[in-house]
C-alpha cells in the first residue's frame, strides 16, 4: 500500500487545448486542459486501444474518440456514448511540490 | 479455342452449398461456359490440382466509395479472393450530391469512417450529381466489381442543406428524397443505406444526417423500393439495443425487401445476447420476410502483460498499480497486502466489461526458456499447474518474468457463439468495413479469417457452406443475379485457393493513399488467384494491372440514358 506523486507538468504549461502525452514508466497518460481544468487520462481508448492524442474535447467536457467515436466523460471516465461502455482510465491531479502531479494510491 | 481461361484439376466448390467436385472451369468472353471434364484447348491454362475453385466472394460490407476512385483493386480485397464489393454502407456513400454539399459529405466520412480527411480532398475527383453519375464514373476503371448503395446522409444533406442535421424533413423534402431514390435505383443502386447511430456524428460534432430523420421518413424512402421491387435497404443503429429488431422487422414486412442490420456478436459481456437478437428476428423470416443480421468472423483481440494491460481499469486499485512506475509497481504486485486488495477487487459482486474469465486467456508470449511450458495454456490452468490462485499465478509469473509474460485477451467471440452465429442462415457474414477507420484497423481477411480460422482449425462449418456464406448467399440477397454461383452463363468471378493454407495475415502499415497518408492493409496467404470476368487480376501473391471489373447495377436500372441531339 503506498502513494505515489508522478509529476506531469509544471505549473501554467498547459494552455487551454493542450494534449501532452507523458510515459509512466510503463504505460503512457494524457493531460490536458479543457475549460480551464487540467485531467489525465490513458493515452489508449479502452475500446480497441485506438491512440487518443487526436481525439476531441466536446461541450460538456466529453472526450471523442476517433476510432469509433466512443466518448468518455473527462471527469469520471465513464463511457457516455455508447452507454455501459468500458470507461475511460481518469488519473487524480493535485499539484504537489510546485508541480502539476498524477496521485496514484494503492 | 475453346476456352479464353481453363482452370484444370481444382475441386469445385460451386457456391451452392453443395459437395465439391474434381473438375475444370471453362471460361470464355468472361463467363464461365463449361464445367467437367473438359478437353478443348485453352488460351491459358491454370493447374489447380490440389486447390479449391469458388466462386470470387462478395464483400458487401464496404465503405471503399473514395478509395475505389484511386485504387482500382480497393486493396487488400483481390488478395484475400474478393472480386465483388458493395460500398455506400451505413448511410454514407457519395452520391447523390447537389453543387456545394461535397464538404458536408466529406465531413460525414472523415469522422465516421475515420478516413483521412486530406486523403479524400485529393483523392475525390466530384463532378457527379445523381448516384447513376457516381456509379458511371468508375465504369472500366476498377479491377473487381464495384456495386452500390445509396445513402441516406447524402440524400438529406442534398434535400435540406444544413437542415439535414438539425431537424426532421417536412413532408415536401421527403418526395424529393424518394425522387433522388428512385432516380438512384433507375442509376443502377443496388439498394439504400442509413444510419442511426448514436455515436456517430460529423467532424464538426453535429449528428450525421441521417440520424434526425423519423422512421416514418426512413419508412417512405423504403416504400420506393418495394415499388420498383427492387434493392436491399441496410441499416446501422446502435449495436445493442433489442428493441431496433421490432422496426427491422417493421421495415422488412412493409416492403418485401431485404433488410440488413447490425450486428450480430459474441461479447462476454452479455454472452447470450447473440442468443436473443436471433431468437427476436426468427419470426420475421418464419413468416416469409427477410432482415439478416451482420456477423463477423474476426474476433477482436487483446494481447496484453502487466506493463500495459488496461483490461484491469475498471477495479480501481487495478488501475493506479497499472499506472505505476514499473519498479514501483513490481513491489505493490509483491505486497502480500496489495495483492489480497487486488483479489478483493475481482470477487466484487457488480458488472464489468471484462469478463474475469480465466479460462479463456492463454499466455502467448513467455520471456524464459524454462516457462514455455505455460505457451497456450490459460490464466486457469497456469493456476493448475502452479497449484495457485489463477489470479496470483499470473501476476507470480509476470513478476518472474519482468512483467514481460503475454496474455491475449478477447472481449467477445467465444469460437462455438461464433460458430452458431456464423451458421444461422438469418446472418450474413461480412464487415470487412474496407475503405473505413483505414488508420485504426483492417479486416480485409474476413473471408480468409472464415476459411483458415473457421473452417480449417476449429471445423466451425463444412467448406461448401462457408464459400455459400461468402458467395451466393450474399449475391442473391443483394440481387446480383449473374454472380455468386459457378455455374454456366455465370460471370467468371473466380476464386483459386489452398485450403491448406488458406489465412489472413497481420494487419500492415500502407503508404498508398492520396496526400501520401497511410494506412492499415490485410493480405492473406493461399489465395493463388483472383479472376473477375474471366481476367486474372491477382497471381503469385501480384496485382496483374488489368482492370476487368464492371460496375453492378441492381434489377432496377433503366440503363443510360442516350445523348439528346438539338
Amino acid at each position: 500500500m503506498g502513494v505515489v506523486y508522478y509529476p506531469v507538468a509544471g505549473p501554467g504549461e498547459l494552455k487551454e487545448g493542450d494534449m501532452k502525452p507523458v510515459d509512466l514508466g510503463g504505460r503512457e497518460i494524457l493531460v490536458t486542459m479543457a475549460d480551464g481544468e487540467l485531467f489525465a487520462f490513458a493515452r489508449q481508448c479502452p475500446h480497441e486501444a485506438t491512440n487518443l492524442d487526436t481525439a476531441e474535447v466536446m461541450e460538456g467536457l466529453k472526450l471523442r474518440c476517433e476510432g469509433h467515436n466512443y466518448c468518455f466523460d473527462l471527469r469520471t471516465g465513464e463511457c457516455v456514448t455508447p452507454a455501459g461502455g468500458p470507461a475511460l482510465a481518469v488519473l487524480p491531479l493535485e499539484e504537489h511540490e510546485g508541480k502539476v502531479c498524477v496521485r496514484l494510491e494503492w | 479455342m475453346d476456352y479464353d481461361l481453363l482452370i484444370r484439376g481444382g475441386k469445385i466448390i460451386d457456391g451452392s452449398g453443395l459437395p465439391g467436385y474434381l473438375g475444370d472451369v471453362g471460361v470464355k468472353d468472361g463467363k464461365i461456359v463449361e464445367l467437367g471434364r473438359l478437353r478443348g484447348s485453352a488460351a491459358r491454362t491454370i493447374d489447380a490440382t490440389g486447390l479449391v475453385v469458388s466462386p470470387g466472394f462478395v464483400d458487401h460490407h464496404t465503405h471503399l466509395d473514395a478509395q475505389i476512385l484511386w485504387d482500382p483493386y480497393g486493396t487488400s480485397e483481390p488478395e484475400n479472393g474478393v472480386t465483388s464489393v458493395v460500398m455506400g454502407n451505413c448511410g454514407l456513400a457519395l452520391a447523390p450530391v447537389e453543387d456545394g454539399v461535397e464538404e458536408a459529405i466529406v465531413k460525414s466520412f472523415v469522422r465516421v469512417e475515420a478516413m483521412p480527411r486530406e486523403a479524400l480532398i485529393e483523392g475525390v475527383p466530384w463532378g457527379w450529381h445523381s448516384f447513376g453519375e457516381y456509379l458511371d464514373a468508375l465504369e472500366g476503371k476498377t479491377g473487381i466489381n464495384v456495386g452500390g448503395l445509396i445513402g441516406h446522409i447524402a440524400l438529406r444533406q442534398t434535400v435540406m442543406g444544413e437542415e439535414s442535421v438539425e431537424r426532421e424533413a417536412t413532408p415536401a423534402e421527403v418526395e424529393r428524397m424518394k425522387a433522388l431514390v428512385r432516380e438512384g435505383m433507375e442509376g443502377g443502386a443496388l439498394g439504400i443505406s442509413t444510419n442511426r447511430n448514436s455515436r456517430h456524428y460529423r467532424e464538426d460534432g453535429k449528428p450525421v444526417a441521417s440520424r434526425l430523420a423519423s422512421l416514418d421518413e426512413l419508412f417512405e424512402l423504403s416504400d420506393v423500393l418495394a415499388e420498383m421491387n427492387s434493392g436491399v435497404i441496410e441499416t446501422i443503429a446502435n449495436l445493442s439495443d433489442e428493441e431496433q429488431i421490432a422496426w427491422y422487422d417493421q421495415l422488412a414486412r412493409r416492403t418485401a425487401r431485404p433488410v440488413i442490420w447490425q450486428s450480430v456478436l459474441h461479447r462476454y459481456s452479455a454472452p447470450d445476447f447473440w442468443r436473443v437478437q436471433l431468437e427476436a428476428i426468427a419470426p420475421t423470416f418464419r413468416d416469409g420476410y427477410r432482415a439478416y443480421g451482420l456477423a463477423n468472423t474476426v474476433p477482436i483481440y487483446n494481447r496484453f502483460n502487466l506493463n500495459n494491460a488496461q483490461v484491469f481499469d475498471e477495479w480501481p486499485t487495478w488501475k493506479n498499480i497499472m499506472f505505476l512506475p514499473e519498479f514501483v509497481r513490481k513491489q505493490a504486485f509483491s505486497d502480500p497486502e496489495t495483492r489480497a486488495k487486488l483479489k478483493a477487487e475481482f470477487a466484487e459482486k457488480r458488472y464489468t466489461n471484462f469478463h474475469k474469465r480465466w479460462d479463456l486467456i492463454p499466455v502467448v508470449e513467455v520471456a524464459k526458456p524454462e516457462n514455455e511450458r505455460y505457451l497456450g495454456k490459460t490464466i486457469a490452468e497456469l493456476g493448475e499447474m502452479r497449484r495457485q490462485d489463477p489470479v496470483d499465478a499470473m501476476i507470480d509469473l509476470s513478476l518472474e518474468e519482468d512483467l514481460k509474460t503475454t496474455f491475449l485477451s478477447a472481449n467477445g467471440g467465444d469460437p462455438e457463439a461464433m460458430g452458431q452465429i456464423m451458421r444461422s442462415p438469418y446472418v450474413l457474414i461480412g464487415v470487412s468495413d474496407a475503405g473505413a477507420h483505414v488508420q485504426f484497423n483492417a479486416s480485409f481477411g474476413y473471408s480468409t479469417t472464415l476459411l483458415g480460422l473457421h473452417v480449417r482449425e476449429r471445423g466451425a462449418m463444412p467448406l461448401e457452406q462457408a464459400i455459400y456464406k461468402l458467395t451466393f448467399q450474399v449475391a442473391s440477397v443483394y440481387g446480383l443475379n449473374d454472380r455468386g454461383l459457378l455455374r454456366p452463363g455465370y460471370a467468371a468471378d473466380v476464386c483459386v485457393f489452398n485450403p491448406e493454407t488458406v489465412r489472413a495475415r497481420d494487419w500492415e502499415w500502407v503508404q498508398d493513399y492520396p496526400a501520401n497518408t497511410r494506412r492499415l492493409a490485410q493480405k492473406a496467404d493461399g489465395i493463388e488467384y483472383t479472376i473477375v470476368n474471366g481476367t486474372v487480376i491477382y497471381e503469385g501473391g501480384r496485382l496483374t494491372g488489368a482492370l476487368p471489373g464492371h460496375v453492378l447495377r441492381g434489377s432496377a436500372y433503366a440503363g443510360r440514358p442516350e445523348p439528346v441531339l438539338v
